[in-house]
């Protein structure tokens, strides 16, 4: 994500436009993050907007307006963890329909089909790893920062999710 | 488990994550994310907090004037005392109590630092409940020394004012607070690395099987009757709990649970016990104008108590207990609705007395704003026999030194089958509990490198009197122990890259007498479990060692050696003297019933059986409630679900054993299913529980009730369930 560092830092002294210029920059991230783990648009859309207001008044408290992309993704992170936490247990799945119907004129679609079917198979924070990792690009050791998970415990997850997956998607 | 040779090569993680990469694709943003959209769910008062907190140089003069004031405090304080101004004896009587934890402090962190004093003796581990009353009230008569009163002070706050100092202290990795679980340790300190205790999750295993008294689950009997909480087919229905005549296999009354998040039961002298999370039609009861209020006793306006209510039913999670009377069995009367905020821990009934426990995060930042509500700083609590709501009294909070859990483990606890008064207490700080006789463990982390540890005395009231710590981090709730008046500890320790694993033993009054430091260096621990007064160790290592410690001797454990073998199941059950059984589930092997012999001190792999098929699951696994042992049949049974090479199903049902000394003997899989897919109407086929009446084997899905010939599996009768 590329956020503009000046427009944060306006942001925390509170200008309110320039913290909906740096949401609008995050926001469709934030949302793909949140759909991919939850699995549909209902609770992702839910989700994103508690982060947006979360961190609407937290914003102030940031100490480094360079990690504003990672800090709101965390804010982002523990949202989804308390969906997951307020579903009736083994609600784990994703409405691939759903999502296939986001992304029809884009790319093969017998591809993100299989790739989601793979996907689905996976937990939640599974999956939350997985896209934080390879669709957003961060670091083990910065997932480890924004769930608040040992980075060793990080890393062996990450592992076994894509062992996981080759076996799915062999 | 995980190990450095089970890592993909570079080439593999490359292609899957190019495989992945088709999802990231312009899923465009809905308009109801836009800023534009969003902005108008921010109230006018949101916008002008924003707009007003925007002034660091304010923000910072705040914090240097703080400092200014300090150093001049402090430095007045040295000059009063150098001449003599204040006596300096005045302080030293009265800081016996205080020169405790400084002492302990002071103990190096590699060892044990024991911070407690003289302790009320713990009641014998097999009493009952009822003896542990008898012991408490005899003990809480000679307990009122200076002494102990000074260490509960130090340990439990005075007031609000000692909570709101507390959560202004801790830090988290960044000041945004939500209502979340608590945070890890500050990057910024470079003592920590990334060892921390976990908050208990939906995939840990909640509860022990050592613990006094029953868990609460989905299913009870008491031999005439059945009581069964069925969960709606589709989120967003009403639960319903079943009361159904096992004789004659009928339905005699059904009591609303609600929309709930999970529901689970305790029956008890002629009563029902109804534990449910739910928060969306309570909120608005729990959180009411009572609690809804600031510091200066100003509630939130009427127009928005509603939606102040519910974003913090929502947010922090609601308990609600109903205890039902069923004199009258096909019309059970609701007699106590009692409700706590919090998600759901875990609840257990020792000896007729509820014990509920509930985790609630701190919005660390709705707590410290001068228009914080009392709710927000507070867990809440409300008692129908008592009338509205009320905030647990911050002097039955205890505080937990050191730590930076930013929330609430609350316990209650009440007598099911009278009306007395629920007696409430909460350790800010505390990550999970766990419960002994006559006493309850609250462990949290300190500094990422050790593990602090409350104990809560039990008996007609709660207390914290006494906290030790221990070397390492508790990776899993099963690391914590009591056995014959030893306290046993297992942590792990991440030091210079390189992981081992730590045992400790503390004697009643929590003081350290044994410890065995250093198993299994250099390998990823995989798990603890301690079985009677042994301890076994699993280790991620290629040919997966189990370390064995006789513990028999707390004061010196002794190790008795790697074991080359299966480590136990994560979820097991005592049968039969020493016969451990429990399922295993493992990634391309068939579902496993195992039955190991341990009388030795070792793990004697005694007996096992694979399950058909190539692979599958059981929910006895993960949770031994789901394993059902009826020792006068010697029958064992537990949900399957049985899958071919190619993943379709093979048998969906409810697997049956006999088990004893002698052998394991697979009498047959009964099912619920009509056919074997796994459409919605057959999953809620899938058989969750077993019960032994009679001469009948009973099995629960959601939406039927089976009666079979417990010695042929024969079915003998079905009931539909509404």
């Amino acid at each position: 994500m590329n956020v503009d560092v000046g427009a944060v830092r306006r942001a925390k002294e509170g200008n309110i436009e320039s913290f909906e210029m740096v949401y609008a920059q995050v926001a469709p991230d934030l949302y793909k993050v949140a759909l991919y783990t939850l699995g549909n648009t209902h609770d992702a859309e839910d989700a994103v907007s508690e982060t947006f207001l979360e961190a609407f008044k937290g914003i102030k408290n940031l100490r480094d307006e360079t990690k504003f992309a990672s800090w709101i993704m965390k804010i982002l992170s523990i949202r989804c963890k308390r969906k997951i936490g307020q579903y009736i247990k083994d609600k784990n799945s994703i409405d691939i329909d759903e999502i296939m119907g986001l992304t029809s004129t884009e790319g093969d679609p017998t591809q993100r089909a299989e790739v989601l079917t793979a996907l689905n198979e996976l937990k939640q924070e599974e999956r939350l790893i997985v896209v934080l990792s390879v669709l957003q690009g961060y670091t083990i050791r910065e997932i480890a920062a924004i769930l608040g998970c040992p980075q060793g415990t990080v890393s062996s997850k990450f592992h076994r999710t894509l062992k996981k997956l080759k076996e799915k998607l062999s | 488990m995980f190990s450095r040779k089970d890592m993909l090569p570079e080439e593999d993680i490359r292609q899957i994550e190019e495989r992945l990469q088709v999802l990231n694709t312009d899923l465009g943003l809905p308009k109801s994310l836009s800023a534009e959209e969003l902005h108008k769910r921010l109230t006018a008062e949101d916008c002008r907090n924003f707009r007003e907190a925007g002034h660091p140089d304010f923000m910072y003069w705040q914090r240097y004037a703080g400092m200014v004031a300090t150093f001049i405090i402090v430095l007045m304080g040295l000059v009063a005392f150098t001449t003599g101004m204040i006596p300096l004896d005045n302080f030293v009587a009265s800081s016996t109590a205080a020169d405790l934890p400084a002492a302990a402090e002071a103990a190096p962190r590699a060892e044990i630092g024991a911070m407690d004093m003289d302790e009320i003796p713990a009641p014998e581990p097999e009493a009952m409940i009822e003896e542990a009353v008898e012991e408490a009230m005899e003990t809480e008569s000679v307990s009122d020394s200076g002494a102990e009163t000074a260490y509960r002070s130090r340990l439990y706050a005075a007031g609000v004012e000692d909570i709101t100092a507390a959560l202004g202290q801790m830090e988290g990795v960044n000041d945004v607070l939500l209502l979340s679980e608590a945070p890890a340790a500050s990057g910024s300190n470079t003592k920590m690395k990334s060892s921390s205790v976990k908050a208990p999750d939906a995939t840990w295993q909640k509860e022990f099987t050592d613990v006094p008294g029953e868990s609460a689950d989905i299913l009870k009997s008491d031999g005439t009757y059945f009581y069964y909480y069925s969960a709606p087919a589709q989120a967003g229905q009403e639960g319903l709990v079943n009361i159904i005549e096992a004789k004659t296999l009928t339905n005699v009354a059904t009591i609303s649970a609600g929309v709930n998040d999970g529901t689970e039961l305790f029956i008890r002298d002629g009563r029902l016990v109804v534990v449910s999370q739910n928060r969306q039609n309570t909120a608005e009861v729990l959180y009411d104008a009572s609690v809804l209020v600031n510091s200066r006793g100003e509630s939130v306006e009427s127009a928005r108590l509603k939606e102040a209510a519910q974003r913090r039913g929502t947010g922090y999670g609601i308990t609600t207990v109903s205890v039902y009377d069923l004199t009258n069995i096909s019309a059970p009367t609701l007699v106590r609705s009692f409700m706590q905020d919090g998600s759901y821990q875990y609840s257990r009934l020792v000896g007729g007395r509820v014990f509920l426990f509930t985790e609630k995060a701190v919005d660390r930042r709705l707590a410290l704003e001068e228009e914080g509500l009392l709710c927000d700083t507070l867990p809440v609590v409300r008692d129908s026999l008592s009338g509205g709501s009320a905030v647990v009294d911050a002097q039955n909070i205890a505080i937990a030194p050191e730590s930076t859990a930013q929330n609430y483990i609350t316990v209650s606890m009440f007598d099911v089958a009278q009306d007395n008064e629920v007696i409430t207490n909460s350790v800010l700080g505390a990550s999970h509990t766990y419960l002994s006789d006559g006493a309850i463990y609250f462990c949290y982390d300190v500094d990422g490198s050790s593990v602090g540890i409350m104990r809560m005395a039990v008996g007609l009231s709660m207390n914290v009197l006494s906290q030790t710590v221990v070397k390492g981090s508790m990776e899993e709730p099963f690391a914590i122990n009591r056995y014959e008046d030893t306290l046993r500890v297992g942590t792990v320790t991440r030091e210079g890259g390189k992981t081992y694993s730590n045992v400790y033993t503390l004697d009643n009054s929590f003081h350290p007498v044994g410890s065995v430091e250093g198993i299994g260096s250099g390998e990823q621990v995989e798990s603890i479990r301690f079985v009677n007064d042994v301890v076994y160790i699993t280790t991620d290592r290629e040919t997966r060692p189990v370390y064995a410690l006789n513990l028999a001797d707390p004061h010196d454990p002794v190790i008795l050696g790697q074991l080359e073998t299966e480590p136990l199941p994560a979820n097991f059950r005592m049968i039969e003297g020493s016969l451990l059984i429990g399922v295993k589930e493992e990634e391309g092997s068939p579902l496993r019933l195992i039955a190991d012999d341990v009388s030795s001190g070792w793990i004697e792999d005694k007996y096992e059986d694979d399950l058909p098929g190539a692979g599958g699951s059981s929910a006895a696994a993960t949770d031994f409630r789901a394993l059902l042992y009826n020792s006068e049949n010697q029958l064992a049974g537990f949900p399957v679900i049985c899958r071919q090479p190619n993943g379709s199903l093979q048998n969906w049902g409810y697997a049956v054993y006999t088990v004893n000394e002698e052998g394991l003997a697979r009498k047959g899989i009964v099912s619920h299913a009509d056919v074997l897919n796994e459409s919605i109407d057959q999953q809620r086929r899938s058989v969750l529980r077993g019960r032994v009446v009679g001469d009948r084997l009973y099995t629960f899905s959601g939406s039927v009730v089976k009666a079979h010939n417990v010695e042929t599996l024969r079915e003998e009768d079905t009931l539909r369930l509404v």
